[in-house]
């Protein structure tokens, strides 16, 4: 009896310690291309929510009309309201998520870019905070 | 949450009423009235449209030309009948039976007061008199010095001043009400900053009802500005807790956390029909970490039920994703639940869906 417990907990130790909880990045890629089937590899993307910093976002709306999008850049317009932010038709390489999966799922909570490299997750540029907004628009400006 | 073993009681879902939309979809709601009606607005284009229930019947408001603006961006919108009221800006009503913009902060007595209708409901709206919740600026703002002390000293400033006000259409009048969030919770500490600006305020008869929306208590405001401890906001699945900002983490983060995972009430309703008051209790999250996707309207609600002497008589649960309790609106059989949820799993983007529940 006393050897079926030991192997027992042996067992459950052995399945819980195999369990590997997947990272914020892993489970954005999960969205990204599982979900959203996005199968090209891009450099950057664009993420637009209509959660966080209101003024954020807006103004990150206005940045996607106007920005010179290349081929290695991606726009995920991830909300509900698109009409309310943007025209999504002035966008090359768009894919529409009303369902809002980045937030659904808490991975992305407010607007933010993605900077890839060799089909990794490389840096998340946060757009959450008014003020540091243009610092961070800076910095995607020299990627 | 944990669910308790015992049988739940459930209300009876009798009908589910779908619309297709074609069009994103910036407000939605109900009116009951004598040919009832779905409505939704956009803001690309600040048109409303309206579906009736019982006939193929549809129709639209252009609200920009109607209140003689040019564009419309972020408002709040609610039907009284056919009658409703849109509040946009900081101060901004319009008043579409006077069919006027009421610009709050053009009265002498303005005082630098932020108003929303956001939480409010039709009986909010009664005898040409509209309850609007008050939200507050501070003067001491911009005025240098250490940032978070500014926001201590303006919370606890704004913690005394009226939490809601009686807009008269008929004498172009605002009234400030009696009661404070420090009436409230004379014990709120002074480096915390508990969320004292989501409430409700409704008419039931000759009275007010009023509730913060993270206290256990609705209170009663009678004409002459007495209140009192109406009842007490008590569930089977779930408990109010203290919300403690500066102890950790920038205040927006607090505020979104509280306002995404805690136990809050979302509203209260007057049923004439059954002459009742329903409060749509929001239930907690517990360990936010491991279920950070249980947040806003992905978490189970209850509408709990009252008698007007304000005795407690159900609970019903609505644990369904697919229900979201911002649209729980008052019909004649009983009540109409949005059930078109935005972050439910079986959410249909360009769609009205709706269910009527007898109880």
């Amino acid at each position: 009896m006393r050897y079926l417990v030991i192997n027992l907990f042996v067992i459950t130790l052995l399945f819980t310690g195999c369990k590997k909880e997947k990272s914020t990045n892993d489970r954005i890629l999960e969205i990204v291309k599982d979900s959203l089937k996005v199968e090209k590899p891009f450099n950057k993307i664009l993420i637009l929510q209509e959660h966080g910093c209101g003024t954020c976002n807006k103004k990150f709306a206005d940045y996607i009309v106007d920005q010179k999008q290349n081929d290695s850049t991606l726009v995920i317009l991830s909300l509900q309201n698109i009409s309310g932010y943007i025209n999504a038709d002035e966008i090359k390489d768009v894919i529409i998520d009303r369902k809002q999966l980045f937030y659904k799922a808490n991975v992305l909570n407010h607007s933010a870019v993605i900077l890839m490299k060799k089909n990794e997750i490389d840096t998340i540029l946060n757009f959450s905070d008014a003020r540091v907004f243009n610092q961070n628009l800076e910095y995607l400006s020299e990627r | 949450m944990s669910l308790s073993c015992q049988q739940d009681k459930r209300m009876k879902s009798i009908k589910t009423i779908v619309f297709e939309t074609n069009n994103d979809i910036y407000r939605e709601g109900f009116s009951d009235t004598e040919h009832s009606f779905l409505f939704y607005t956009t803001n690309g284009n600040n048109m409303l449209y309206k579906y009736y229930l019982n006939s193929d019947k549809r129709d639209t408001i252009d609200l920009a030309e109607k209140m003689k603006i040019k564009r419309l961006s972020r408002y709040n919108i609610f039907f009284n009948k056919e009658d409703y009221i849109v509040n946009y800006g900081h101060a901004n009503v319009y008043n579409s039976v006077e069919n006027v913009v009421y610009k709050l902060d053009s009265l002498s007595n303005y005082n630098g007061m932020e108003y929303t209708i956001a939480l409010n409901n039709a009986s909010s709206w009664k005898n040409n008199k509209l309850l609007l919740t008050n939200l507050f600026t501070c003067d001491l703002y911009g005025k240098g010095g250490d940032l978070t002390e500014t926001f201590i000293a303006c919370e606890q400033l704004n913690k005394q001043k009226p939490s809601y006000s009686i807009l008269d259409f008929e004498n172009s009048e605002v009234e400030s009400s009696t009661i404070t969030f420090k009436d409230i919770k004379p014990k709120t500490k002074d480096n915390s900053a508990e969320i004292w600006f989501k409430a409700t305020a409704i008419y039931v008869k000759d009275v007010i009802l009023y509730n913060n929306h993270f206290i256990d208590a609705v209170y009663e405001v009678d004409e002459a500005g007495s209140f009192k401890k109406a009842f007490s906001v008590k569930s089977k699945y779930t408990n109010f807790e203290e919300i403690e900002i500066f102890k950790s983490e920038d205040v927006p983060t607090v505020y979104d956390n509280a306002i995404n995972y805690a136990t809050q009430v979302n509203g209260i309703l007057y049923d004439e029909y059954h002459n009742k008051i329903l409060v749509v209790l929001v239930h907690g999250t517990k360990d936010i970490e491991n279920n950070g996707e249980k947040k806003f309207t992905n978490r189970p609600f209850s509408i709990l039920v009252y008698d007007t002497d304000y005795n407690f008589e159900k609970e019903y649960l609505f644990d369904h994703s697919k229900y979201d309790y911002h649209g729980v609106f008052v019909c004649k059989e009983g009540l109409i639940i949005n059930a078109n949820n935005k972050l439910g799993d079986a959410y249909e983007p360009q769609k009205l869906i709706y269910e009527i529940f007898s109880y």
